[in-house]
C-alpha cells in the first residue's frame, strides 16, 4: 500500500516535471526539434503533394525538419484521432480534407469530437466538386439535367464513392438545391466509377477537381456540366459555376485544412498561420497547386473554424431531415 | 495494306520510344526501378504499393518520362521478384505470388528450386512481352472494349472465377468450399460501400477499412511455414542444399509441359489486367485454377507441378503490363498503384487519355520501350541471381526464419503505418497454423477474401442500376456468355466427380498435404 502510494506520487511528479519541461520549452523557442505533420490518407493520394508542399513551407519558415506521416484508414478518422489525442506542443499537426473534420457518422462512434478536439490553423486549398455527365446522357448543362431529372424522377443514376461519404454528400446537396431526385450508385474505387460513366452505365457523377475525369472530357465520353464552387477552375475555363448556372446553393467543395490538437497555444496558431499563409500565396506555390488539381485558398484561423462550422451545420441539417441518409 | 501500315507506324513508334529512353539518365532510372522492384518483390512483406508511394515524392523533381519509367519498373519488377520467396521459402513476396507457393515450394523441396526459378523467369518474360505487344498494337481497341464491362459483366466473371477456383484446394472439396466461405466472411469486415454501415467492426476504427490483404496473405502463407519448419527443424532438410547451374536447366519434360500453360496464363493475365476492376491478383488465381482444370492428372497439383507455377507467373506479369492500357489511354486506374502512376502524370501536367499518345508520343512510346528494356534487364538480373537465391536455402533456419519474420512484420506495418496490421499477421498466423494441422488450404480462403466483396459490390450495384431486375444479367451478351460458361464448368465438375467416384468406388481419397 505504501509502495503503491509512493509510486503514484512518483508518477505524478514525473507528469508535473514533464509538463513544466514542455512548458519551459515552449516558452523558450519553438520549434527546437522536428515537427510531424499527420496526413490521414495514403501516401501517393490527392493529399500527398498538398501536404508535402505545406511541410516544405513550414520547414523553410522555422528551420526545423518537417516529417509527413501518412496514417490512412477509416476515411481519415484514424489519422485525425492521432492528432486529436496528441500533445498540443506544436510538434504534431494535421493536414486533411474535410472527411474527418466535417463528420456526422451514422451510428458509429468517433473516438474524438471533430468539433472540439481539433483547432484550425488555416485553410490550405479549395477544390470544388465538378459535376459531370456521361457523353451518352442527353443533358449538356446543369439546367438540362434538372429538367430531365424532374421529368424522370429517381431515374438518373449518380455515381458516388461510398454511401455517406463526401461525394455522396455533394450529390445530395445538388438534389436539395435543384429540387430533383437522383439515385446514388456507390462505388469503392474511382476507376470503375469513371469507366461506368464513360460507358454510360451511370448518368452523372461528382468528383473533386477535373483530374479524374480529364481523359473522358477530352474525348467527349464525359461532359463537364458545372463547377460546384464560386470560381471557375483553370483546367475547364468554359465550364460555368453553379452560381452562374443559377443554383447558388449547390456549392460543394473538398478543401484542405491545417489543424492542430485542442488547447494549442494561440501564439503558435498565429505563428503557423502567418508563415503558411505567406508561403502558400507565393506565385510559384500557387502554380504548383493548380497542377495538383486544386487552388490555394488561405484564411484566418477564425475563418477556417467558421468554414467547418458552416459545413457541419449543413450536413447535420441534411441528416436530421432524413435527406442525407445511408439506408 | 493496312497491316503493312500498322507495322510501318510501329517502326516509327519504336524509333520515337527508343529515342526517348536511350539516354543515360532514363536507362539509369529504368535499371534502378526494376532493381528496386525485383528486391521489393523478393522480400516477403514489403509490397509494390509501399515501394511506389515511398518513391512518389522523388518523382516531383524528375522529368515525367523518367519518373514514369522508374515507377513502372518497380511495378513490373516486383512481379518477377514476387515468385522467388514463394518458391524458396513458401512465403509469398507479393499477394499475387501466393498461388506460386502451392507448387513452387514443393518443387524446391524436391531439389528443383533452380528449375522453378528459371522457368518462372521465362514465363514472366513471355507474359510481360505479350502484354507489351498488346499495349503497342491494340491499346485503344482494348481500352474501348474494357468499357463494355459493367457491373453485370464483372459479377458474372467473378462468379465464373469462384466456381472454377473452388477446385483449387487439394483434398476434400468440402474443405475447399468451407475455406472460400470463410474467406468471403473475412472479406466482409469493414464499412459496407453500399450502405455506409460497418460490418464486424466492433466500433474499432482500424477495422473500418477491413482486414489488410497483405496481413492475411503473410499470416496464412508465410508464418505457419516458419512455425512448422522450426518444429521439424531437426528431422528434415532439403534434398539439395547446394545448387549447380546444371540443376537449373529444365528437363525436356519440363519444357514440353510449360509452353501451353505459359500461353494460357498470358491470355488470362492480359485479359484481367486490361479490366480496371480486376488485376494481377485475380488473374494469377484464375490461371492456376484453369491449369488444374485442363490438366490430364490434376492430382499432381500441389505437389510440384510445373504448370502450377508457370501459368500464374505468366498471368501476373502479363496483367501488370496490360494494366497500363486503361490507365494510359482512358485515365482509369485499375488499382491503387496505378492511381499513383496517374498522379505522377497529372502533377507533371500530362493528362492521361486518348490524346496522350498524340500529345506526348515520346512519353508514351518511351514508357513502352522502357518496358522491353526493363524486362530484358530483369531476365539478365534474374538468371545469375538464381544461384544466389537458392543459396539462401543453405542458411541455417535459426538465422533465416527470424529474419523472414522481421520482414513480414515490417512489410505488414508499412502498408498503412499501422501496428494493428502486425497484430493481424499474428492472428492469421495462428489461424493459418491450425489450418495447416487440419489440412485446410489457404489459397481458396484468399480467393474468397478477394472475390467475395467484389462480387457483392458488383451484384448490388447491378441490381441498383437495373432497379432490382435480374434479367439484365442474361440480356447483356458478355454477362450471359460468362454465366453459361460458369454453368458448364459446374456441370463438368459434377460429371467428373460422379465419373471418378463410380470408377474407383473403393479407393479412399489419399491426402498428401505436406
Amino acid at each position: 500500500m505504501k509502495k503503491q502510494l509512493a509510486n503514484t506520487f512518483a508518477a505524478m511528479a514525473t507528469v508535473a516535471i514533464g509538463a513544466l519541461a514542455s512548458f519551459g520549452a515552449q516558452a523558450q523557442e519553438w520549434p527546437e526539434r522536428a515537427i510531424t505533420v499527420v496526413v490521414p490518407f495514403a501516401a501517393g493520394g490527392g493529399a500527398d503533394p498538398v501536404a508535402r508542399t505545406v511541410a516544405e513551407g513550414i520547414q523553410e519558415a522555422f528551420g526545423q525538419p518537417v516529417v509527413v506521416d501518412f496514417r490512412p484508414g477509416a476515411n481519415g478518422t484514424i489519422g485525425a484521432n492521432i492528432v486529436a489525442q496528441a500533445e498540443p506542443d506544436g510538434y504534431t499537426l494535421l493536414i486533411t480534407s474535410p472527411a474527418p473534420l466535417v463528420n456526422v457518422k451514422f451510428g458509429q462512434k468517433l473516438p474524438y469530437d471533430p468539433d472540439g478536439d481539433l483547432v484550425s490553423i488555416t485553410q490550405i486549398a479549395d477544390a470544388p466538386y465538378l459535376l459531370t455527365a456521361s457523353g451518352k446522357f442527353p443533358a449538356n448543362t446543369l439546367q438540362e439535367l434538372v429538367d430531365y431529372a424532374k421529368a424522370h424522377p429517381g431515374e438518373v443514376n449518380a455515381g458516388v464513392s461510398g454511401l455517406g461519404g463526401l461525394s455522396h454528400l455533394s450529390t445530395v446537396i445538388l438534389q436539395e438545391a435543384t429540387g430533383t431526385k437522383l439515385t446514388p450508385i456507390p462505388y469503392d474505387g474511382v476507376g470503375e466509377r469513371i469507366a461506368d460513366l464513360m460507358a454510360g452505365t451511370i448518368d452523372i457523377s461528382t468528383g473533386i477537381g477535373a483530374s479524374g475525369f480529364q481523359a473522358g472530357i477530352q474525348d467527349g465520353s464525359i461532359k463537364p456540366l458545372v463547377v460546384m464552387g464560386d470560381t471557375r477552375v483553370p483546367e475547364l475555363p468554359d465550364t460555368p459555376t453553379v452560381i452562374e448556372a443559377g443554383y447558388p446553393n449547390a456549392i460543394s467543395s473538398g478543401w484542405y485544412m491545417l489543424s492542430a490538437p485542442q488547447d494549442f497555444p494561440p501564439e503558435l496558431v498565429k505563428k503557423l498561420n502567418e508563415a503558411v499563409v505567406a508561403y502558400l500565396n507565393r506565385a510559384d506555390i500557387k502554380d504548383k497547386f493548380i497542377k495538383f488539381g486544386n487552388m490555394v485558398k488561405t484564411s484566418t484561423p477564425e475563418e477556417a473554424e467558421a468554414l467547418i462550422q458552416r459545413e457541419t451545420t449543413v450536413l447535420k441539417d441534411l441528416v436530421d431531415r432524413g435527406v442525407f441518409t445511408v439506408q | 495494306m493496312a497491316a503493312v501500315s500498322i507495322f510501318y507506324d510501329l517502326a516509327d513508334h519504336i524509333a520515337i520510344g527508343l529515342g526517348a529512353i536511350l539516354t543515360p539518365a532514363n536507362l539509369f532510372y529504368c535499371f534502378l526501378g526494376v532493381l528496386l522492384g525485383q528486391l521489393v518483390g523478393a522480400l516477403p512483406g514489403i509490397g509494390v504499393l509501399v515501394a511506389i508511394s515511398l518513391l512518389f515524392p522523388f518523382t516531383f523533381h524528375l522529368e515525367p518520362t523518367s519518373a514514369l519509367i522508374m515507377l513502372a519498373g518497380i511495378y513490373y519488377g516486383t512481379a518477377y521478384g514476387g515468385s522467388t520467396a514463394s518458391i524458396l521459402l513458401n512465403v509469398p513476396g507479393q499477394a499475387s505470388s501466393a498461388v506460386t507457393c502451392l507448387d513452387g515450394y514443393p518443387m524446391a523441396r524436391q531439389g528443383r528450386a533452380g528449375v522453378a526459378l528459371f522457368m518462372t523467369t521465362v514465363a514472366s518474360f513471355v507474359g510481360a512481352s505479350v502484354g507489351i505487344l498488346l499495349m503497342m498494337l491494340f491499346s485503344p481497341t482494348i481500352a474501348q472494349n474494357a468499357l463494355r464491362f459493367g457491373p453485370w459483366e464483372y459479377f458474372s466473371l467473378m462468379l465464373l472465377g469462384l466456381i472454377a477456383a473452388s477446385t483449387m484446394a487439394s483434398g476434400a472439396p468440402a474443405k475447399g468450399i468451407a475455406m472460400v466461405i470463410l474467406g468471403i466472411v473475412l472479406g466482409l469486415v469493414g464499412i459496407d460501400v453500399n450502405s455506409g454501415v460497418g460490418r464486424f467492426t466492433f466500433d474499432y476504427l482500424p477495422l473500418y477499412d477491413g482486414i489488410s490483404l497483405a496481413s492475411i496473405v503473410m499470416g496464412l502463407f508465410g508464418v505457419p511455414e516458419v512455425i512448422a519448419t522450426i518444429r521439424d527443424v531437426k528431422k528434415e532438410s532439403f534434398v539439395t542444399r547446394s545448387i549447380s547451374y546444371r540443376s537449373m536447366v529444365p528437363t525436356r519434360d519440363d519444357m514440353s509441359r510449360s509452353w501451353a500453360p505459359m500461353l494460357r496464363g498470358t491470355a488470362i493475365g492480359s485479359f484481367f489486367g486490361a479490366l480496371p476492376g480486376a488485376g494481377a491478383l485475380v488473374s494469377s488465381f484464375m490461371a492456376y485454377a484453369l491449369e488444374k482444370k485442363v490438366a490430364r492428372d490434376p492430382s499432381r497439383f500441389g505437389k510440384g507441378a510445373i504448370e502450377g507455377i508457370i501459368a500464374p507467373e505468366a498471368a501476373n506479369n502479363a496483367a501488370d503490363q496490360t494494366a497500363f492500357i486503361p490507365t494510359m489511354t482512358l485515365g482509369i486506374p485499375g488499382s491503387a498503384t496505378m492511381a499513383i502512376v496517374l498522379g505522377v502524370l497529372i502533377i507533371h501536367g500530362v493528362t492521361p487519355g486518348p490524346k496522350l499518345v498524340v500529345d506526348h508520343p515520346d512519353l508514351f512510346w518511351g514508357l513502352v520501350m522502357s518496358f522491353w528494356i526493363g524486362n530484358v534487364i530483369l531476365v539478365i538480373l534474374n538468371i545469375p541471381l538464381i544461384g544466389m537465391w537458392v543459396k539462401v536455402l543453405s542458411i541455417p533456419y535459426h538465422y533465416l526464419y527470424p529474419v523472414i519474420l522481421v520482414f513480414v512484420c515490417t512489410g505488414a506495418f508499412f502498408v498503412e503505418n499501422s501496428s494493428f496490421d502486425v497484430v493481424q499477421v499474428l492472428v492469421f498466423a495462428a489461424i493459418g497454423y491450425f489450418m495447416r494441422i487440419l489440412g485446410l488450404s489457404a489459397a481458396p480462403l484468399i480467393l474468397g477474401f478477394i472475390l467475395g466483396p467484389m462480387m457483392e459490390e458488383h451484384l448490388r450495384r447491378a441490381l441498383l442500376l437495373s432497379r432490382g431486375d435480374f434479367w439484365l444479367f442474361l440480356e447483356r451478351p458478355i454477362s450471359a456468355t460468362t454465366l453459361a460458361l460458369s454453368l458448364a464448368v459446374l456441370i463438368w465438375a459434377f460429371a467428373a466427380y460422379f465419373r471418378s467416384s463410380r470408377a474407383a468406388p473403393k479407393m479412399p481419397a489419399v491426402e498428401t498435404e505436406s
